[in-house]
C-alpha cells in the first residue's frame, strides 16, 4: 500500500476533494431549482441562517447529521476504492471533505449575528475564479437568486461554469420542467379558452 | 446521524454475517475452492433477516463490510498472514478473475443487505 502522503495518494485526495466539490454544487444548484424539496431540506438552512442568530450555535443536530451522513456514504465508497488500488489517498480525500465542510461551514457563517443577512445589505460579489469567501457566501443567503451563481463552497469556478451552462441545465430540473408545462398549458394570446 | 438507513441492529447482524462468511471462505479455501461471494452473500443475509424496512442506501455499509471482509478473508486463508499486512497487500493479489468475484460479493452483498426477509417489510420502503 502507498504512503497516505505520498504524491500518488495527495493526489487522488485531491481528485476525491475535487469531485465532492462539484457534486456538492451541482446538487446545490438544482435543490435551488425544485421548490418542493427546498422547502423540506434546504430551505431550513437559509431559514435559519437568514435570521438573527439570537445566541444559537452553529451545526445545530440537523446540519450535523446532513453533512456526517453524506461524509459517511463517501467514505464508504472511498474506503473500497482504497482498499482494491491500494492507495489511501481516496479515504484519505474522503475524511479531509468532511473536516473542509464542518470547519468551513463555520468560516462561511461568520456573517450570522443578531442582523439579519438582508439587513447588512450586502453588494453582489464580483464574479470571479478563486475561492468562494464568506462574504460570498453571505450573499448567497441575501440573494440566492441573483443573476451573479454564488452556489459553491469552495472553488468559485464551479459558478462561473454553471453559469455557462445553466441557459440548457435549468431546462432538466424540477422548476424549469414545471415551468414549461405550465406554459404549454397556456393558450396563445387573442384565442378564448373553450367553456 | 443517519447511519444510512441502518440500526445497530442490522449493523450488528451485517457484522455478524461477515465474520461467517470469512470463516465459511476459510473452510471452502482448505478444500480448494476461492469462493469470496460467500462473503457478501453471509454479509447481505445476516442484515435481510434482521431488516424490517427495505432500503437500498443500508446496502451500501453492507456492501462496504463485505469488501472489507473479502480481503480480510483472503489475507487470511489465501495470502496467509496477518491481517493487517494481508489486507495492506490485498490489492497486489488482485488478477481480473479475482477482482470480478470480490465486485460480484460486493454486488450481492448490496442487494440483499439493502433488502428484507421479513414477511411485514413488503408494507414499508424506506429511502436514504
Amino acid at each position: 500500500m502507498l504512503a497516505p502522503f505520498s504524491p500518488v495518494s495527495l493526489l487522488a485526495a485531491l481528485g476525491i476533494f475535487l469531485i465532492a466539490d462539484l457534486v456538492y454544487v451541482v446538487d446545490h444548484y438544482l435543490v435551488h431549482h425544485d421548490t418542493p424539496r427546498y422547502r423540506t431540506t434546504h430551505g431550513r438552512h437559509h431559514r435559519r441562517y437568514n435570521g438573527k442568530r439570537a445566541g444559537e450555535v452553529h451545526l445545530d443536530g440537523y446540519e450535523l447529521s446532513t453533512y456526517s451522513t453524506a461524509s459517511f456514504m463517501m467514505a464508504c465508497g472511498c474506503s473500497v476504492l482504497s482498499l482494491f488500488t491500494g492507495n489511501p489517498g481516496f479515504l484519505l480525500g474522503a475524511v479531509v471533505k468532511y473536516v473542509h465542510s464542518l470547519v468551513f461551514h463555520l468560516y462561511q457563517h461568520r456573517w450570522w449575528s443578531d442582523t439579519p443577512v438582508r439587513q447588512q445589505y450586502l453588494a453582489a460579489p464580483r464574479p470571479h475564479w478563486g475561492l468562494a469567501s464568506a462574504r460570498y457566501h453571505a450573499f448567497h443567503h441575501s440573494d440566492p437568486n441573483d443573476p451573479i451563481f454564488t452556489y459553491s463552497e469552495t472553488w468559485a469556478g464551479w459558478d462561473r461554469l454553471l453559469e455557462l451552462g445553466h441557459p440548457w441545465l435549468v431546462r432538466f430540473t424540477v422548476d424549469g420542467k414545471d415551468r414549461r408545462r405550465a406554459n404549454r398549458c397556456v393558450p396563445p394570446a387573442g384565442m378564448h379558452q373553450a367553456t | 446521524m443517519n447511519w444510512l438507513g441502518s440500526n445497530p441492529l442490522s449493523l450488528a447482524a451485517a457484522l455478524v454475517g461477515t465474520v461467517l462468511g470469512v470463516l465459511l471462505f476459510g473452510q471452502l479455501q482448505a478444500h480448494g475452492h476461492e469462493l469470496p461471494l460467500c462473503v457478501g452473500v453471509c454479509a447481505g443475509l445476516g442484515c435481510a433477516v434482521s431488516n424490517r424496512e427495505v432500503n437500498l442506501m443500508r446496502g451500501l455499509v453492507v456492501g462496504t463490510l463485505a469488501a472489507w471482509g473479502g480481503a480480510a478473508a483472503h489475507a487470511l486463508y489465501v495470502a496467509e498472514l496477518p491481517l493487517w499486512p494481508g489486507v495492506t497487500r490485498f490489492h497486489a493479489d488482485l488478477d481480473a478473475a479475482r477482482l470480478a468475484l470480490h465486485f460480484v460479493s460486493i454486488v450481492i452483498a448490496i442487494l440483499t443487505g439493502g433488502s428484507s426477509l421479513r414477511p411485514e417489510s413488503r408494507a414499508r420502503s424506506v429511502r436514504g
